[in-house]
């Protein structure tokens, strides 16, 4: 099978409108199949349903006041991408952090990021047609999300990141309850493993589909989990260690594949590299305050100097991208998102074609899509 | 009360009251049973993925499905534009029937009137599956192209896998000598150092190629791409909904049961069990808990395993499957041979 | 890896995922039955409210607005009226829509008096939009600055 040569020939073949309300398209991507019985012929994305001008809402608020909207791009890694703001700012204003703060926003975002993987775990097991992962997943994740609860307030899209350090101190208890929390990840992977990892079905739905190469990610600009499934060794918190990565030891996970399954391995080796980092993090976590000492925090209007600067994170999805523009007022003349799933999304019409409807789906599931990330 | 006695004794005679019985305890049993699995189904996935599962409606939410099906019952009945309006309605009607008829031949006990036939074992088979058609027929007539790339999925998952089910029943309809499923259960066994075995012991092979020929029958998870939500939304019963869509529902668990009784009357001794003899009544009983076990390991394997691919399924029924059925059955040819 | 060897890997997988799952099954559940069992919510952040400072009995809302210029989503209407020869505004209005909150903590970050706090209630629900606004003041029907007995 998978032999016949490209046809555009409409007799044979049919479109069929994946989406935009489709169990498994996560949130309101529409996908144009053109299909040849259940063979793809080509796939084009469309997209621009959550579509919530984010960029636009930054150049009319203040720099606090667009605090709750920097994870509601990304709910599944807000933490992330809310630190990401505050540290652009911070970055062009001349902010100091304390140490605590630095510190702790490395383990409150690793364990955004696992909790982001495990969700993404579960659902993609669930695009494949297996419902109980899922549960398993989400069980860990509560844990995480009970954690997070506990030092933001909120569960899901946090706005604790204050310029300067954070909205509340973690609280003395919190390293036993993190600890508690990573060894109850640690007791589920070797069950994850046999459940998931070594199941023949799985493999046979994973390996070999979806296959990205690395010239095609480089050229579409994917990064994240999805890139160094395909073998590239990219990872900002690598390349360009921002906050306080570089003095915490971890490895990049990658496998040269660059199919569904190797997308799949390099996340779930990803969380044991932030609960690595999230242990080495607890052990080195200095005491002092956790906003700096007559740090204005949220207090005043904050204007930042005339100047256009650029800041990335890695979040859970990849290269994520601030580009600020002030003209020196309180608000952002011009804010850019640059966000990971966007060429995550494009690069699929590379891989989908020749495929199966079946693997449609587990490719789409594979490159951990956020719909609302993608339309911001 | 006593004119139906007088009915049943004078005109219609033996044959008639076991036949007014038997139909009215079948339907009703099978009415249960679906509210029943429907409970069970939803506990078993809700234990394996460490939830409670339905608690709200009558202890430990028993009556849950009784709910829902009243729910269904009340609501509107909607029937899309672009269909065959008259397959469209046929389809859940007639998915229903061929399983209905199978459930009457599976024999419960010592004396039963549909069961004792010469060629039951072949007309069960039969019947079965021409439950492929209404499937079909539902997803042609919603004028959908989920619902027919579903009913297609259909067609060849279940074209594919009667042939290892045929098979392996054939194998064991070699050792018992007979397709009437009433002497296979009641004949002497055979017998394994000098011990009656039931013939999932001396057709071990047999027996797993038959639960899973039944798996992809019953359209269950991991053989379940012609509804698979996650690619097709509904498959072929997309276009429905309310009491139609409920019938299908109905036959699916329906059918579970059936092919469960038929694989555990097949494998597992049927109706037999201790004290059999002595009390007839324990018949429908053992064939019920053989049935519930067959049953129960369907959903346990449901809710353990991800979705095999179209391509895949055809190739493990067609490559792997068929291959090994027909050596099982060639195997037991010559082994009987050579015992003869 | 030869044919055999494949095929009795893969029946090796099947049954270890079928021992996996089935020892969950037999394991105690892990969730709550909601209404009848509640969550712990002691750090759950909910909509905001008013602290009343044991010393006074009372809030100390000095209706400056602060929160209401922060506020990204424009939640507040707040008002204030300065008691006779008092040095300091109380409030005599002060309503949050609820309904536009994202709840991420500014005006409590801002709040000059620390008199907001986020409340632990997570199980709101209203029918109707008007209900969604929160009259904050509605725990303090009596201002003791109003009626003299707090200068």
């Amino acid at each position: 099978m998978r032999t016949h040569p490209p046809t555009t020939d409409p007799l044979d073949t049919y479109t069929l409108n994946m989406g935009p309300q489709h169990p498994s398209t996560h949130g309101v991507l529409r996908l144009l199949l053109t299909l040849r019985g259940e063979e793809i012929v080509t796939a084009e994305p469309v997209i621009g349903y959550s579509h919530r001008a984010h960029e636009k809402m930054a150049e009319n608020r203040t720099y606090a006041q667009f605090l709750p909207n920097t994870s509601r791009q990304d709910y599944l890694s807000g933490m992330i991408y809310n630190f990401a703001w505050v540290e652009a700012v911070e970055k062009m204003a001349g902010i100091p952090v304390p140490e605590r703060a630095l510190v702790a926003r490395v383990i409150l975002a690793e364990f955004n990021r696992i909790a982001s993987h495990l969700l993404w775990i579960g659902a993609f097991l669930l695009d494949l047609g297996a419902p109980t992962p899922f549960l398993y997943c989400w069980d860990d994740r509560e844990a995480i999300l009970f954690l997070l609860e506990s030092v933001t307030g909120s569960r899901l899209t946090y706005a604790s990141g204050r310029f300067g350090g954070l909205a509340r101190d973690l609280d003395a208890d919190f390293p036993r309850r993190a600890r508690e929390v990573i060894a109850k990840l640690r007791a589920r992977w070797p069950e994850y493993d046999r459940l998931i990892e070594d199941n023949v079905i799985f493999r046979n739905r994973a390996i070999g589909v979806g296959v990205l190469t690395r010239d095609q990610c480089r050229s579409y600009g994917v990064t994240g989990p999805t890139l160094r499934g395909s073998g590239v060794p990219y990872d900002v918190r690598k390349a360009e260690p921002y906050g306080a990565y570089p003095r915490f030891e971890f490895d990049i996970p990658t496998r040269p594949e660059g199919d569904v399954f190797a997308r799949y391995w390099v996340r779930v080796q990803e969380m044991r590299q932030s609960v690595r980092i999230i242990e080495q993090a607890l052990d080195q976590l200095p005491g002092g305050p956790f906003l700096e000492p007559g740090s204005i925090g949220v207090k005043k209007r904050l204007k930042l100097p005339v100047g256009t600067q650029y800041y990335a994170v890695e979040s859970a999805r990849g290269h994520y991208g601030i580009l600020l523009v002030s003209e020196g007022g309180a608000e952002p003349y011009r804010a850019k998102f640059r966000t990971p799933s966007y060429p995550n999304l494009a690069v699929l019409t590379e891989a989908m074609p020749g495929t199966l409807v079946a693997d449609a789906v587990a490719i789409l599931g594979s490159t951990d899509l956020v719909m609302p990330e993608v339309d911001r | 009360m006593s004119a139906l006695h007088a009915l049943l004794a004078g005109p219609l005679g033996g044959f008639g009251a076991t036949l007014l019985v038997g139909v009215v305890g079948i339907m009703g049993y099978l009415t249960f049973n679906v509210l029943f699995l429907i409970w069970l189904e939803r506990k078993v996935a809700g234990h394996i993925q460490r939830r409670l599962g339905p608690m709200e409606v009558g202890p430990h939410g028993v009556l849950q499905t009784v709910a829902d099906m009243l729910k269904l019952l009340g609501k509107q009945l909607l029937t899309p534009v672009a269909t065959d309006r008259f397959v469209y309605l046929l389809a859940p009607l007639l998915v229903f029937l061929p399983t209905m008829c199978v459930a009457s031949l599976i024999p419960l006990g010592r004396a039963q009137a549909f069961a004792d036939m010469p060629y039951g074992l072949i007309i069960i088979v039969t019947l079965s599956g021409l439950t492929v058609l209404a499937i079909f027929m539902a997803g042609w007539a919603s004028n959908n192209k989920y619902a027919v790339l579903g009913g297609m999925r259909s067609v060849a998952q279940v074209v594919a896998y009667e042939i290892p089910v045929l098979l392996a029943v054939l194998s064991v309809v070699l050792v018992a000598g007979t397709t009437n499923l009433h002497q296979l259960v009641t004949n002497p066994w055979p017998r394994l150092l000098g011990v009656p075995v039931p013939y999932g012991v001396v057709e071990p092979l047999a027996a797993v190629i038959f639960f899973i020929g039944i798996t992809a029958e019953t359209n269950r998870a991991p053989f379940d791409i012609p509804e698979a939500e996650s690619e097709l939304v509904g498959g072929f019963h997309t276009e429905y909904s309310g009491m139609r869509f409920a019938m299908f529902f109905f036959a699916e668990y329906t059918n579970m049961l059936v092919l469960g009784a038929l694989g555990a009357t097949l494998f597992l001794g049927g109706f037999r069990g201790p004290f059999q003899g002595a009390v007839p009544l324990l018949g429908p009983v053992y064939l019920l808990l053989k049935t519930y076990l067959v049953v129960f390991v369907m959903m346990w394997a449901r809710w353990t395993f991800p979705r095999l691919r179209f391509d895949q399924l055809m190739s493990f029924a067609w490559k792997l499957l068929i291959p090994l059925a027909l050596a099982n059955l060639v195997a037991t040819a010559v082994v009987l041979g050579v015992l003869a | 890896m030869n044919f055999t060897a494949r095929v009795a890997r893969g029946i090796k997988s099947l049954l270890v995922g079928l021992g996996v799952t089935g020892r969950h099954l037999v394991r105690p559940v892990v969730t709550l039955q909601y209404p009848h069992q509640r969550p712990d919510a002691s750090h759950w952040g909910g909509p905001i409210e008013l602290v009343t400072f044991p010393e006074t009995g009372t809030h100390d809302c000095i209706a400056c607005n602060a929160c209401a210029r922060i506020c990204p989503s424009d939640c507040f209407a707040i008002e204030g009226k300065r008691p006779e020869g008092a040095k300091k505004m109380r409030a005599t209005k002060f309503l949050i829509d609820f309904s536009t909150c994202s709840l991420c903590g500014l005006c409590v970050d801002v709040c000059p008096t620390d008199t907001l706090q986020y409340s632990r209630r997570y199980e709101d629900v209203a029918y109707r939009r008007s209900l969604t606004v929160n009259d904050l003041l509605a725990p303090f029907p009596e201002d003791p600055y109003f009626t003299g007995k707090l200068a």
